[in-house]
């Protein structure tokens, strides 16, 4: 351990010696006692450092037991979540019933469109059905 | 019983031992993705998603590569750097370093209370940066098990979280 570890030491981790690589900590604990720049520096990190610790987060209570609920969801399950979702997830919350909607539409146009096709063809033929029948009624006058 | 046991139990679909490592868990999980994602709405999703993997990938994990918690911080810092990539955004890339001021912290600083500030500060550092300092200052994680998440050497993290320090420093310096 040497001066410049030690500053090293410093600016990655801070001025807690908890946080310290715990095989250097020792070592660097006992520079630092012999060190007045390093001191120096760990002063005017302090207040940077506790400013960091100050930010502390909120925990989530109910997330425990939406984890466990969801852990043996059937792809039912899956399916009706994915349609509806929370109303946190606002713009999915609009966009999924729609879509949801507007598949029997789809599929009622797909439908629609493949028995139009054939409807042309049976009309086709019925034309020239009728159209051989007129040409042979016009043969017998 | 050990967490490399509880986790084997996961396979048999043992409920229990699941609870034990989710309450084990949770909480230091759920802070890290809290602090990565600063409180966006998705949170709650990604970690959720961290330990459903938990119960249906368990049995990748390897005891012997790695710490129970080091491995559930891999796949939730994982989760969240496909989020900011969905959503592009916040997923800055190194830059070169700053040059080095060495001047004096202000002493309000000492006072200084809003936690809003140090999580948008945190925000604004590239994501490597941002996680090298998560990890090792919040999350307590050793420089080795952080080294290993972020893929890189232990020189190559104190690098990152050096620079990501001097700069979230100067960015709350500048916020007060």
């Amino acid at each position: 351990m040497n001066h410049t570890r030690l500053l090293q030491i410093i600016n990655a981790y801070g001025t807690n010696s908890d946080r310290w690589p715990e095989e250097e900590r020792l070592a660097a604990l006992h520079q630092l006692e012999q060190d007045s720049e390093a001191q120096q520096a760990i002063v005017n990190l302090k207040s940077f450092d506790a400013a960091l610790d100050s930010y502390v987060t909120a925990p989530a209570p109910h997330l425990r037991n939406r984890i466990l609920s969801n852990l043996h969801k059937s792809w039912m399950d899956s399916c009706i979540e994915w349609l509806l979702p929370s109303f946190d997830q606002l713009l999915a919350y609009f966009w999924r019933p729609v879509l949801a909607a507007s598949l029997p539409l789809i599929t009622g146009l797909l439908l629609g469109s493949s028995l139009f096709t054939v409807e042309i063809a049976d009309t086709w033929e019925d034309e020239i059905e009728l159209i051989a029948l007129y040409d042979s009624g016009n043969l017998d006058e | 019983m050990t967490e490399a046991e509880l986790v084997e139990q996961l396979s048999s679909g043992d409920e229990n031992a699941y609870r034990i490592l989710l309450d084990r868990h949770l909480a230091p999980i759920t802070a890290y993705v809290t602090r990565m994602m600063a409180s966006n709405a998705d949170t709650e999703d990604i970690v959720q998603e961290t330990f459903l993997r938990l119960w249906t990938h368990g049995t990748r994990y390897n005891p012997d590569t790695a710490k129970l918690t080091t491995w559930l911080h891999n796949i939730a810092h994982n989760l969240c750097i496909d989020h900011f990539r969905k959503h592009n955004r916040m997923v800055l890339e190194e830059t070169a370093d700053e040059p080095d001021e060495q001047e004096e912290f202000v002493d309000q600083l000492t006072h200084f209370e809003n936690t809003k500030h140090v999580e948008q500060s945190l925000m604004q550092l590239p994501e490597r940066q941002r996680s090298a300092i998560i990890m090792c200052h919040y999350q307590g994680m050793s420089n080795r098990d952080a080294a290993v998440i972020l893929e890189t050497s232990v020189e190559a993290l104190e690098s990152l979280m050096a620079r990501g320090r001097r700069k979230l420093r100067k960015l709350l310096e500048a916020k007060i």
